[in-house]
C-alpha cells in the first residue's frame, strides 16, 4: 500500500497543471470560480483548446485521438481542470456516446461522428427520459417505425440537458411494442435540425432552463444512423450509463466548491471574528472536509486496479452527491441573508453581489438534481441491495 | 498509487483468520465469558505460537518488523472474532516498544515480548485520568489514577504515559510491573465482555532504567495514535462481521410469507450501513498507510478516523440490532455481542465530538487561519 503518486503520474499532473495555467482563458476561469453561469461558448472554446493540445479526450484509445489514460490520470486531469476553474467537458459526446460508438458503431459511424466530438464542433445531447419513463426507463414509448430506408420517430423526451444548444441527439426509441419492455428498444442518432423536432425549455427552480422537452413529430432518421442492431438499445444504454464511472462521485467539483466555501467562511464574520473560527461552524466544516477526504480516497481506491473489496460504484454516486449537496447547503448558510437574493429585476439597478456571493443560491437549488439524475439515490440503493447484498 | 496489501500482509491476514475461525468460535467465546478469568490463556498461547505478539516488533529485536498496516490487520481480525484476549492492547505496547524503548530495554525484554510470555499493557488513553511523575533519588515516583484500563487484569507489566510536570499533558513513557509496590487494581468486566481495571498509583517508584522517554509529548501522541488506529481497526472488523450477520438474518428470517430482506425499507437501511462501513474501511487503510509519514498529518488522519469510527460503530451497531428485531437484544445472538463491542468503541479514547473539535481547531482555528 503506497498512497503517493508514482513519478510518472506526478509528471502527468504537473504537465496538465502547466498546460491549464498557460491556456485556460482567464475570463472563463474567473467566471467559473466566482459563481458565474456556465456559458455554452466557454464549453465549446475549452474543448477546442483541449483538443489542440492533445487533451480532447484523454481516456479514449490512442487510435481515436486519445491518450488511453488510466482512470487515475483521468481523475487527476479532471481535478486539475476543476480546481483551476475550467468548465466541465460536455460528457454526452466525450464520455457517453463516444465509448458506445467505439464499441457498437460501424467504422463509418466512427469516422463520421468521433472527430467532431473531439474538436467540440458537434454538441451532443441525450434523449432518454420521457414523461412516463424516468427511473423506470424501460417503459419508454417514443416510437420508431421503419419506412423504407428510414425510421419515422414520434414521441416526447424530457429532462434533456442543454439540448437547446445541441447539434445532434442520441435517442432511445421503441422499435418493438410486443416484446418485453427491455427487448424492444433501439438507439438512434438524430440531427437536431431534422424537420419535425421541437425543443421547449423547462424553467427550473433556479430560474434557468438547463433542461428541455423535445417533441418528435414524424421525424425521418436514416437507418444507417442506428447504433448496433435493432432492439439492442437497452444493452447499449446500460453500457453507456455504466461507462461513466471514473468521476461518478464528482470529487473534483466538490473540492472546488469546498475551496470556495472556505474563502466565504474566511470573509464572513460572526461576533466580529471570521466565521471560519466560529466553534460550531468550524466543526461542521471539519466534518464535511472529512467526508470529502474519505470519498476522494474511496474513489481512488475504486480507480486503482486493486479495488477488490470495494463493492459498487453506486455507493460512490450516493455519497458523492450527498457530500456535494451538503457543501452547497453549508455555503448557503455561510452567506446568511445575502443568500436570499436570486435575480436582479429588469429596469432596476443590478442586485448587490460579488465574487463570493454570486451564484451560491442558484447552485444550491440546481444541485438538488445530483441525487435525482443518473439513477436516483434510491434506485442506487436498490441496485446495491440486489447486486451486492443479494437481498 | 497502490491500495494493495503485500503478499506478506495477505498471508498474515489469512493465517490469522484461519486460526481464529477454528479456535475463536462464538461458542468458545461464550464459554470463555463464563470462565473465572474471562479470557483464554490457551488461545493466547496459540496466537503467540502464530507470531501475533511479534507482528509489530522490529526485526532487530527478533520480531516481524510490521508497521501500522500490520497492526491494523491483526486488530481487524481480532474485532471480527470478538477476541477477549489482549491482542490489540499488547500490539499497541509492542509498536511503542519498537519505536521508543531504549536499546538496553529492548535487549532485556525482547524475548519475553516476542514469545508472548510477558504481557505489556498500555495505560495511555488520556481520557482515563492523569498520572504524574515526580523525580526521586533513583528515578521517578508515579501518582494518580487511570480508569477503565482494558486488559489490565491480564498484565505482567504496564506501559504508562505520565506527565512530568503539573501543567503538561503526558510526555513521558515508562513501564511499571503489575506487582509494583503502591499500585492497586480494581478489576471488572466491561460492557463488551472484556476484562479491565481502574488503576491507582500511590507513589510507585520507577527506576531510571524503566523510563523509555521523558519530556517528549510527540512520542506519547504517537503511542496514543497507535491506540486509536488499533481500536478503529478492531471496530472495522467487528462492523464487517456485523454486516455479514445482519444480511444473513434478512435473508433467512421469514415473515409475511417470505424473507424480510425483500422489504425496501430494510434494504435501504442495510445499504446505508454498508456504505458507512465502506467509508470507514477506506479511511482506516489511508490512516495506516500514511501513519509513518508527517506527524501533523498523522494527527489529523487519526482524529478523522476516530470521528468516523465512533459514528459508524454507533450507527451500524444500532441498525444491526434493529434489523434483527427482538432477536437482536438477546444474549444468544452474536450480533448483540458485536453491538456491545461497538458501543465500547464509540467511548474509548475520547468522544467523537472532542476529536472533531481538535480537528477543526487544527485546520480552521485562529492559529491555522492567521
Amino acid at each position: 500500500m503506497n498512497l503517493a503518486l508514482s513519478a510518472e503520474d506526478r509528471a502527468f499532473q504537473d504537465a496538465v497543471r502547466a498546460f491549464i495555467a498557460a491556456h485556460l482563458p482567464k475570463e472563463i476561469a474567473q467566471r467559473q470560480l466566482s459563481g458565474g453561469r456556465l456559458e455554452p461558448a466557454d464549453i465549446r472554446q475549452w474543448q477546442a483548446i483541449l483538443n489542440a493540445h492533445g487533451y480532447g479526450a484523454i481516456h479514449w484509445p490512442v487510435a481515436f485521438g486519445g491518450q488511453d489514460a488510466s482512470p487515475l490520470r483521468q481523475y487527476l486531469f479532471e481535478l486539475e481542470c476543476a480546481l483551476a476553474g475550467a468548465p466541465p467537458q460536455l460528457s454526452f459526446g466525450v464520455r457517453m456516446l463516444a465509448p458506445v460508438l467505439m464499441r457498437f458503431g460501424t467504422p463509418e459511424q466512427q469516422r463520421t461522428f468521433l472527430p467532431s466530438i473531439l474538436t467540440g464542433e458537434t454538441w451532443w445531447c441525450q434523449g432518454y427520459s420521457e414523461p412516463g419513463a424516468g427511473s423506470d426507463l424501460a417503459s419508454l414509448r417514443t416510437s420508431a417505425v421503419v419506412d423504407g430506408d428510414h425510421y419515422v420517430v414520434n414521441g416526447q423526451k424530457c429532462w434533456n440537458t442543454l439540448g437547446q444548444h445541441a447539434d445532434w441527439i442520441f435517442c432511445l426509441v421503441r422499435t418493438d411494442t410486443s416484446a418485453k419492455p427491455q427487448r424492444g428498444i433501439t438507439l438512434l442518432l438524430i440531427d437536431m435540425k431534422s424537420p419535425g423536432i421541437t425543443v421547449r425549455p423547462t424553467v427550473l427552480l433556479d430560474g434557468t432552463a438547463e433542461v428541455n422537452d423535445i417533441y418528435f413529430d414524424n421525424v425521418r432518421v436514416p437507418v444507417q444512423q442506428r447504433v448496433g442492431a435493432e432492439n439492442e438499445g437497452w444493452t447499449i444504454a446500460k453500457f453507456l450509463l455504466g461507462h461513466e464511472r471514473t468521476n461518478i462521485a464528482g470529487v473534483p467539483w466538490s473540492k472546488r466548491d469546498f475551496a470556495r466555501l472556505l474563502r466565504i467562511a474566511q470573509a464572513a464574520t460572526r461576533h466580529g471574528r471570521p466565521l471560519l473560527e466560529d466553534a460550531d461552524f468550524s466543526r461542521r466544516l471539519a466534518r464535511l472536509e472529512i467526508d470529502l477526504a474519505v470519498i476522494e480516497y474511496t474513489n481512488l481506491r475504486m480507480l486503482s486496479a486493486a479495488a477488490g473489496d470495494l463493492t459498487t460504484p453506486s455507493i460512490l454516486k450516493i455519497r458523492g452527491s450527498e457530500i456535494r449537496q451538503a457543501i452547497s447547503a453549508l455555503t448557503l448558510e455561510a452567506l446568511g441573508s445575502a443568500a436570499l437574493r436570486l435575480h436582479s429585476v429588469e429596469g432596476a439597478a443590478p442586485m448587490p453581489q460579488d465574487d463570493l456571493t454570486r451564484g451560491v443560491t442558484a447552485s444550491y437549488l440546481n444541485l438538488r438534481k445530483l441525487s435525482i439524475y443518473g439513477g436516483s439515490n434510491e434506485i442506487q440503493k436498490n441496485i446495491v441491495s440486489q447486486l451486492t447484498l443479494g437481498l | 498509487m497502490d491500495f494493495q496489501f503485500t503478499e506478506e500482509q495477505r498471508l498474515l491476514q489469512e493465517t490469522l483468520q484461519r486460526c481464529l475461525s477454528d479456535e475463536a468460535t462464538f461458542d468458545q467465546r461464550k464459554r470463555t465469558l463464563r470462565s473465572a478469568d474471562g479470557w483464554s490463556p490457551a488461545l493466547w498461547s496459540t496466537l503467540s505460537g502464530l507470531g501475533v505478539p511479534a507482528t509489530v516488533i522490529d526485526e532487530g529485536s527478533g520480531g516481524l518488523g510490521g508497521g501500522a498496516i500490520e497492526l491494523a490487520l491483526v486488530c481487524q481480525s481480532a474485532g471480527q472474532a470478538l477476541l477477549l484476549e489482549p491482542v490489540s492492547s499488547v500490539l499497541v505496547a509492542h509498536a511503542a516498544f519498537s519505536r521508543w524503548a531504549p536499546a538496553a530495554v529492548r535487549a532485556s525484554w525482547r524475548a519475553a515480548l516476542v514469545s508472548g510470555q510477558q504481557r505489556l499493557i498500555p495505560v495511555i488513553d488520556p481520557t482515563q485520568g492523569t498520572l504524574r511523575a515526580t523525580p526521586s533519588a533513583d528515578g521517578l515516583r508515579i501518582s494518580g489514577s487511570a480508569s477503565v484500563v482494558y486488559h489490565a487484569p491480564l498484565a505482567d507489566h504496564f506501559l504508562v504515559a505520565v506527565a512530568s510536570n503539573a501543567e503538561a499533558n503526558a510526555d513521558t513513557l515508562l513501564t511499571v510491573p503489575r506487582t509494583a509496590a503502591g499500585l492497586s487494581l480494581n478489576a471488572y468486566q466491561t460492557v463488551d465482555g472484556q476484562r479491565a481495571a481502574d488503576l491507582h498509583f500511590d507513589g510507585v517508584a520507577v527506576p531510571t532504567t524503566d523510563v523509555w522517554v521523558t519530556g517528549d509529548r510527540a512520542a506519547v501522541e504517537w503511542v496514543i495514535d497507535c491506540g486509536i488506529l488499533a481500536l478503529a481497526a478492531d471496530t472495522l472488523g467487528s462492523l464487517e462481521r456485523t454486516l455479514q450477520l445482519t444480511v444473513e438474518y434478512l435473508k433467512t428470517r421469514q415473515q409475511f410469507g417470505g424473507p424480510i430482506g425483500r422489504f425496501q425499507a430494510l434494504q435501504h437501511r442495510m445499504v446505508v450501513a454498508m456504505a458507512k462501513v465502506e467509508e470507514l474501511r477506506t479511511w482506516a487503510w489511508v490512516t495506516a498507510a500514511r501513519f509513518h509519514g508527517d506527524a501533523a498529518d498523522r494527527r489529523l488522519d487519526v482524529a478523522a478516523l476516530h470521528v468516523l469510527a465512533c459514528e459508524t460503530a454507533r450507527h451500524v451497531g444500532e441498525e444491526a440490532v434493529q434489523l434483527h428485531g427482538g432477536m437482536g437484544v438477546t444474549e444468544e445472538m452474536e450480533v448483540s455481542h458485536h453491538f456491545r463491542r461497538l458501543v465500547a468503541a464509540g467511548i474509548r479514547y475520547g468522544s467523537r465530538d472532542a476529536h472533531l473539535a481538535a480537528y477543526a481547531a487544527e485546520r480552521f482555528g485562529r492559529k491555522a487561519s492567521a
